[in-house]
């Protein structure tokens, strides 16, 4: 008996808030337009490194990002909708430049090198901006008359400089030097190129938005998001020897992929 | 007829007229290298002078000490002269833009090293050993060229003699101290 009672409150109360809901949601779509844009600020931190070596994952931005993105919306079907948004961001200076390039000098253990000169250095000693795109799918699940609860799933893309360092570095007790080529992000090792200095990292994105209506026009937006980078900062290092220029040793070191989680504050219209 | 036929040899007068005139501006314009004035302050190798270098740190400075033979290093100071074999006695004249170069006083000469003493088994006393020398460019201060030694020798004291020569035949050769490398 117990049991019918409990199960028989259980589809009341299923039944009360589906029909709340269905009301909340009529209401809403009655007021709401089919195509809207918002615009929002976010903060996003990474819980992980972009390589295991430090001395390639110092010398990258660090993994925070503050963003300001404007997104399109559209219904495709209700609640069902598309979304694509593009943003600037910036992330903080890394934690050191191309000072100590004979820091990473892992040719032979033991032996310390020095740096002669750096001849090459690409890369930003300050904060760098970057530029993202994302665009994907999203729900919309009316909560109350005034609340509405959206996730988001989308893919995209974030450029960034990719850093390029090559030094001359002499061995302790002899006259040995070697150039040696730091380079991230799997470009060619063997590219002398040096104007492709930007790379792009793709992401799969998820965010959970809350949406607080305002007025029929305004509404405000309080979202949690978290970012996955499936491309790696794949960090590698190429020795070759300054007097015969022969390739003494190439060590390709794989990166991490990216975790981030953030927060998002914004406006829709 | 008569006028027509006028016309055109006046045109043709004309189109000559205007190209010889043409040819001498351009032809004139061009400055005959010979003519101008040299605009650098003469310098000539009179002769070298061939210092030990330690190379075992991050910075080479020269020495008496014993030097490890993997990081041995023979420094070159040149000895220079000003006065110009043609007595030319006018004030040199301004640089000209788009004039910078890589080019030094003994770069019009042959450089050789050969070995005072014993270099290895191979290499017995006054043996060419140029091609174990390498030229650096990271020098101590006053010290105009260097040259690391790439293959190292016996352990040992040895003394290398340095030679310059120049297509002329003029030739300038210095001995380096004695030094133990070990």
């Amino acid at each position: 008996m117990k049991k019918v009672l409990s199960l028989f409150s259980i589809l009341l109360l299923w039944c009360t808030v589906s029909v709340k809901a269905q009301d909340a949601q009529n209401t809403q779509n009655l007021r709401e337009p089919r195509v809207w844009f918002d615009l929002q600020i976010a903060q996003s931190f990474g819980f992980n490194n972009w390589n295991r070596v430090k001395f390639a994952s110092d010398r990258l931005p660090r993994t925070s990002s503050t963003d300001l993105r404007a997104t399109f919306n559209i219904y495709l079907f209700r609640p069902v909708g598309f979304f694509c948004d593009m943003g600037i961001g910036i992330m903080p200076a890394p934690r050191d430049g191309f000072s100590e390039p004979d820091a990473q000098a892992t040719l032979s253990s033991g032996i310390p090198y020095y740096t002669k000169e750096i001849t090459v250095e690409n890369g930003s000693r300050t904060a760098s901006g970057h530029f993202k795109m994302t665009f994907g799918l999203f729900g919309k699940i009316p909560a109350t008359e005034k609340i509405s609860v959206s996730p988001y799933f989308g893919i995209g893309f974030m450029s960034m400089t990719a850093p390029t360092c090559e030094a001359i570095l002499k061995e302790q007790d002899t006259n040995m030097q070697y150039m040696a080529r730091y380079q991230w992000f799997g470009q060619d090792e063997y590219d002398n190129e040096y104007d492709n200095s930007s790379t792009s990292l793709g992401y799969l994105a998820f965010r959970l938005r809350f949406t607080y209506r305002v007025s029929p026009k305004l509404n405000l937006l309080f979202g949690a998001e978290y970012t996955w980078f499936p491309d790696r900062a794949d960090f590698s290092e190429t020795y070759t020897n300054y007097f015969n220029r022969n390739i003494v040793k190439t060590i390709r070191h794989e990166g991490n992929r990216l975790n981030m989680l953030g927060l998002s504050l914004g406006i829709s219209f | 007829m008569m006028k027509t036929n006028r016309i055109k040899n006046l045109k043709k007068r004309n189109a000559i007229f205007f190209a010889v005139l043409l040819i001498c501006a351009t032809g004139c314009s061009k400055s005959d290298p010979e003519w101008s004035v040299d605009p650098v302050i003469p310098v000539y190798l009179s002769g070298i002078e061939s210092v030990n270098i330690n190379n075992a740190g991050q910075y080479p400075f020269t020495t008496t000490e014993p030097i490890k033979k993997e990081a041995y290093m023979i420094g070159i100071r040149w000895v220079t002269d000003n006065s110009d074999p043609d007595g030319d006695q006018s004030i040199t004249g301004p640089v000209n833009t788009g004039e910078s170069r890589y080019q030094n006083i003994a770069d019009n000469y042959t450089k050789r090293i050969y070995c005072n003493t014993v270099f290895n088994s191979r290499n017995p006393a006054g043996a060419n050993v140029s091609q174990y020398f390498k030229e650096v460019n990271y020098l101590p201060a006053g010290i105009n060229e260097g040259f690391v030694l790439l293959v190292a020798p016996d352990a040992g004291e040895h003394s290398f003699r340095v030679v310059y020569t120049n297509e002329d035949g003029e030739q300038h050769e210095y001995d380096t101290e004695l030094i133990k490398l070990y």
